[in-house]
């Protein structure tokens, strides 16, 4: 594990270098600061509920595109020849891409913060719901990147590896909203696979175990994926 | 340093390595040939355990590459066939990158980067973007890359494809260089190269080793000489029949013109025999026009155990 620093580095390097982080950037913090701008004049409170929502919605979309290269572009380059025949596991490598996503996830938050800083200064918000939803975001993120590098461990493809990033996410985030028209022994288990209700929670305050466990064993599971993915590339 | 033991690797149905075996000593600069699709790319893929091998065992520097790939990556520095580097990086950035993910201690590391970049005469272009470098370029910057971590084994797929005469001899000399301290198998097209910079080579075809020997092996009988071209002033069937009967001979092809007949005589390797077959056509009266011994370079060898198949 004593070489995840170095791919770290470098996956926040190649982040940065790519013109469509900036795109993805820029238009995630344009939406992010319309609707903060459109809800709170709407409903003339000091609260971070309803962009939360938002917020979670725009990571669904811009969260795979910024995944989708991770190891798409080593296979279609070549490079991952280089990656794999260099003194490291294949764990590390997927561990590195992974924690440099997670830097640019929180790069991409912090902006988001200024809008505390404004409900702070003119109005008298709760600040506990405000945290309990940030600390759902991180990880709410957490899992989305792990499932984003998954698929794009699948496919040499970008476009194949973000379309079914995106295709995913929404798959699962509905699922909460079918498990509560689902009747039978399977319901409960569709609802808990479901996002949307994890989500809410948090940014309603709850901080509960019970949906951080969700998050951080779905982040797992979709990371041991991706690192078995990668081991069976070698095989083929 | 390298060993290699009934290696063997099947995609599906395909048989891409059969049984293949060698052995590259310490400190040997072994040339690896082969037509395309004979099994290069994978063998050397297999060593730097890149992937797994269907069946067989191979291990460098004492590690095998399955059991215990990460101490054998360790010992080996790979130039994969293409050169794949990430392209937003630069040389220098890039190179210490690899120095880093390859355990070169944090206190050596900009030391060991600035010495391969000496090395391969990359100093002036360190700040330079890889994916704006030329081609021959980029190829130093896998040299030094494959260097980084100071490798006593270096597995080099095809490293001068692609350049220019002049980068392709400064390549060749940077690898007959390196052959000083490293142990080094390289792949490669260019033939002459072989015998430029290699000691030793081992051809391969159709997944299985046909040819290895040491080039001083070949050299050597290359001065006793193989074959005689012979031309006389003679029947054709009369001169077959006479020449056949020296001492050493061992088979003679006429090209049956009239009236000067072209012998193409096959000789005992070691024997010597151009003295005995003048001396038999001047007693025969014929008149001796042409008496040579035909050197069969690298290239003929190579063509006679490869090209069969294509034939």
């Amino acid at each position: 594990m004593r070489n995840i620093p170095a791919l770290t580095w470098r996956e926040i390097n190649a982040t940065f270098f790519s013109p469509l982080a900036y795109v993805v950037l820029t238009l995630y913090l344009f939406f992010s600061g319309f609707f903060f701008y459109l809800i709170l004049d709407a409903s003339r409170q000091a609260t971070m509920t309803g962009l939360m929502g938002i917020l979670t919605f725009l990571f669904l979309v811009s969260i795979p595109l910024l995944t989708m290269r991770l190891m798409s572009e080593e296979y279609r380059s070549g490079t991952i020849e280089s990656l794999m025949t260099a003194p490291i596991t294949d764990a590390e490598v997927i561990l590195g891409k992974y924690f440099g996503s997670m830097i640019f996830f929180i790069f991409m938050l912090l902006p988001t913060l200024l809008y505390v800083v404004i409900l702070k200064r003119f109005g008298n918000p709760d600040l506990g719901p405000i945290f309990a939803s940030y600390l759902g975001l991180l990880l709410m993120g957490a899992m989305f990147i792990a499932l984003g590098l998954f698929c794009s461990t699948l496919t040499r493809n970008q476009i194949v590896a973000g379309v079914l990033g995106i295709v995913s996410l929404l798959i699962i985030w509905v699922l909460g909203a079918v498990g509560e028209r689902m009747t039978g022994d399977f319901a409960p288990i569709v609802r808990y696979i479901g996002t949307q209700q994890h989500v809410q929670s948090f940014s309603s305050g709850r901080i509960a175990f019970r949906d951080a466990f969700y998050f951080l064993s779905f982040a797992a599971f979709w990371l041991f994926l991706s690192v078995r993915v990668l081991e069976s590339k070698r095989w083929r | 340093m390298i060993h290699v033991d009934q290696l063997t690797k099947q995609y599906g149905p395909t048989l891409a390595v059969d049984r293949i075996s060698f052995d590259v000593a310490r400190g040997e600069i072994v040339g690896f040939l082969g037509p395309n699709g004979a099994g290069k790319t994978t063998t050397m893929r297999i060593l730097t355990c890149y992937m797994p091998a269907t069946s067989g065992t191979a291990s460098i520097a004492g590690h095998d590459v399955f059991r215990d790939s990460l101490s054998v990556r360790r010992h080996v520095g790979y130039l994969p066939e293409g050169v794949p580097l990430y392209q937003e990086m630069r040389v220098e950035e890039y190179l210490r990158h690899r120095a880093w993910i390859k355990r070169v201690p944090a206190a050596d590391r900009a030391r060991r980067v600035e010495y391969v970049m000496e090395r391969c005469d990359l100093k002036a272009m360190r700040r330079r973007l890889i994916g704006s470098l030329s081609k021959g370029y980029r190829q130093r910057v896998g040299l030094a890359e494959a260097l980084v971590h100071d490798p006593p084994v270096l597995i080099l797929d095809e490293p001068t494809i692609g350049l220019d005469p002049n980068q392709i001899r400064h390549v060749r000399a940077l690898i007959r260089d390196l052959g000083n301290d490293h142990t080094i198998l390289l792949s490669t097209h260019i033939l002459p190269e072989v015998e430029m910079v290699c000691k030793r080579v081992i051809i391969i075809n159709g997944g299985r080793v046909v040819f290895q020997e040491s080039l001083d092996t070949i050299a050597a009988q290359r001065a006793g000489g193989t074959r005689l071209v012979v031309e006389l002033r003679a029947p054709a069937a009369n001169a077959v029949a006479v020449v056949k009967d020296v001492p050493g001979v061992l088979h003679v092809v006429a090209d049956n013109a009239q009236p000067v007949v072209r012998l193409d005589v096959e000789v005992k390797p070691g024997a010597d025999v151009r003295e005995e077959v003048f001396q038999r056509a001047v007693r025969n009266g014929w008149t001796l026009r042409e008496l040579r011994t035909e050197q069969p370079s690298l290239e003929d060898i190579f063509v006679r155990l490869t090209a069969k198949e294509e034939a």
